[in-house]
């Protein structure tokens, strides 16, 4: 990871966590399909929603710093998104690699605008740090949930670009 | 005492979610503004439906969050994401309502979020992500001056809103407190700081006398304050919690007593103070739910404001607007 040492970031300053761990990807619950199932969802108007297609939707996130993914560097993992269906309900945390990661909010913006894009719009998203493992954890959350900060930042088309690029890979 | 809503109207038009609505003082004009970067402005029929009879494009570069009315009815002033506030004047070609406008309000360093005018209508208020505050004056060519800018928010300033008699400015933000600003002898500071919520503070809103206020926050709550005695500072009367299950972004008190209150759980809820005999200990001031509508709007609910003035068979209407693109017209059936 030599080269990472000399890359610059955004800012301008060096990487934050120039030698991230990776991890192997975990294992996953198998999706059985019951064709049975299958049509009486095709009849049901309503797209149901587990976990398992949450994460989907974001595991192939790339990291603002690396050629990695989100699930590759353990920041997105399965067991951390909580999904109510019934009640049109998300809940996603996510854990920086590092506490005092620069580009957790940045991490979270990308993860709220992908699901923005791909849940439909019944929908309510909350995303959040991992308790305990970000230095400015409730500052992020509360940005991260703030919708006219959101609507707002991606407004601004610097900003818009670092998250479309960060996203343009994952589907 | 039960009131219910009862939906009268919806109304297209915006492509992209709508933030904010303006009642004309005499109720005859809805002004409404969102992500699509216009306003529009709505007339009210007879059969209380809204006709879209002129929009303002290539104003603002961004986002339009917030409009409202000029007591007069004469001007109506526009908050954007561009970092400038907008003065639009209404005109009347051979019967044919327009804007023209009028002035921009430059100075604030990023998003302008929310404006108010004050009683008289010479003082208008601008707030900002720069976490200050405002305060422009309008003089009889219609220019604007600004004669204040107040420091003392440690965060983005959500809302400005002007005590509808006296010339106190209220302003509530993400750094969940709200400010107080009098004047003395031109010179503008923080009478009080109102402390009570526990997350950003979105909206605040004015019993018809001045005499009490509610605000709306994150944490899900409403808190009416009691402004009668502002030496002392405004004090928390009444909490209303467990109705909104996610943030509150709208909060308005309508002439005849009524409480809107509508936010990111899609629903609205309409509350009204309970009378001397309702009330279990005497003199507590509480609040009852009178009606709640769960799905009002396909998502979020941005803003609620009640019409003015009540139609001539006495109804009273609530406008909405949402998330997904619509304005909506609500009967409130006593």
């Amino acid at each position: 990871m030599t080269r990472a040492h000399t890359q610059v970031n955004m800012t301008g300053s060096n990487l934050d966590n120039p030698n991230p761990v990776v991890f192997e990807l975990a294992q996953l619950p198998k999706r059985t399909y019951d064709p049975s199932n299958l049509a009486e969802e095709m009849e049901s108007q309503r797209d149901d929603i587990d976990p398992l297609e949450v994460f989907d939707m974001i595991r192939k996130i790339n990291d603002p710093e690396h050629p990695l993914t989100l699930e590759q560097l353990k920041v997105t993992q399965y067991e951390n998104i909580k999904v109510d269906d019934e009640n049109s309900y998300v809940n996603v945390r996510f854990t920086p690699t590092i506490p005092h990661c620069s580009m957790a909010t940045l991490i979270g913006l990308c993860i709220r605008v992908k699901l923005l894009r791909s849940l439909p719009s019944r929908f309510k998203v909350d995303i959040q740090i991992t308790p305990g493992t970000h230095s400015q954890e409730e500052a992020v959350n509360k940005q991260l949930n703030d919708k006219e900060r959101v609507a707002a930042a991606l407004e601004n088309n610097n900003l818009l670009s670092l998250v479309n690029n960060c996203i343009s890979n994952s589907d | 005492m039960s009131a219910t809503l009862k939906n009268v109207a919806v109304s297209e038009g915006h492509t992209d979610r709508v933030w904010s609505l303006s009642w004309s003082p005499s109720g005859s004009l809805l002004a409404s503004c969102g992500g699509d970067k216009t306003i529009r402005l709505w007339k009210l029929k007879d059969d209380n439906s809204l006709e879209c009879i002129h929009t303002c494009i290539d104003t603002h570069e961004r986002t339009i969050r917030h409009v409202c009315w000029s007591p007069s009815g004469q001007y109506l002033a526009a908050a954007s994401f561009d970092s400038t506030a907008s003065v639009w004047k209404k005109v009347n070609n051979n019967g044919e309502i327009a804007l023209e406008m009028l002035a921009r309000l430059e100075g604030h360093e990023n998003e302008v979020k929310s404006v108010s005018w004050d009683a008289s209508g010479s003082l208008l208020a601008t707030c900002s992500r720069d976490k200050s505050v405002w305060i422009w004056d309008m003089d009889e060519d219609e220019e604007f001056n600004c004669v204040a800018v107040l420091h003392g928010h440690s965060q983005d300033v959500k809302a400005v809103k002007w005590h509808p008699s006296k010339e106190i400015l209220f302003s509530s933000s993400y750094d969940d407190t709200i400010k107080a600003w009098e004047d003395d002898e031109d010179d503008w500071y923080c009478s009080h700081t109102l402390t009570g919520h526990t997350s950003t503070v979105w909206d605040v809103s004015f019993n018809s006398d001045g005499s009490k206020m509610v605000s709306c926050s994150d944490d899900n709550n409403l808190i009416i304050w009691d402004t009668k005695v502002i030496g002392d500072g405004p004090k928390q009367v009444c909490t209303l919690s467990g109705y909104h299950t996610r943030t509150i972004f709208s909060v308005d008190w309508s002439e005849e007593g009524y409480i809107a209150s509508a936010g990111a759980d899609d629903s609205i809820h309409i509350f009204r103070e309970d009378g001397p005999g309702d009330s279990s200990e005497d003199k507590k001031v509480s609040f009852s739910q009178t009606s709640v509508e769960r799905k009002a709007h396909g998502g979020d609910v941005n803003c609620v404001t009640w019409r003015p003035a009540k139609r001539e068979d006495g109804t009273i209407l609530l406008a909405s607007c949402g998330d997904d693109n619509l304005i909506k017209l609500w009967a409130l059936e006593i």
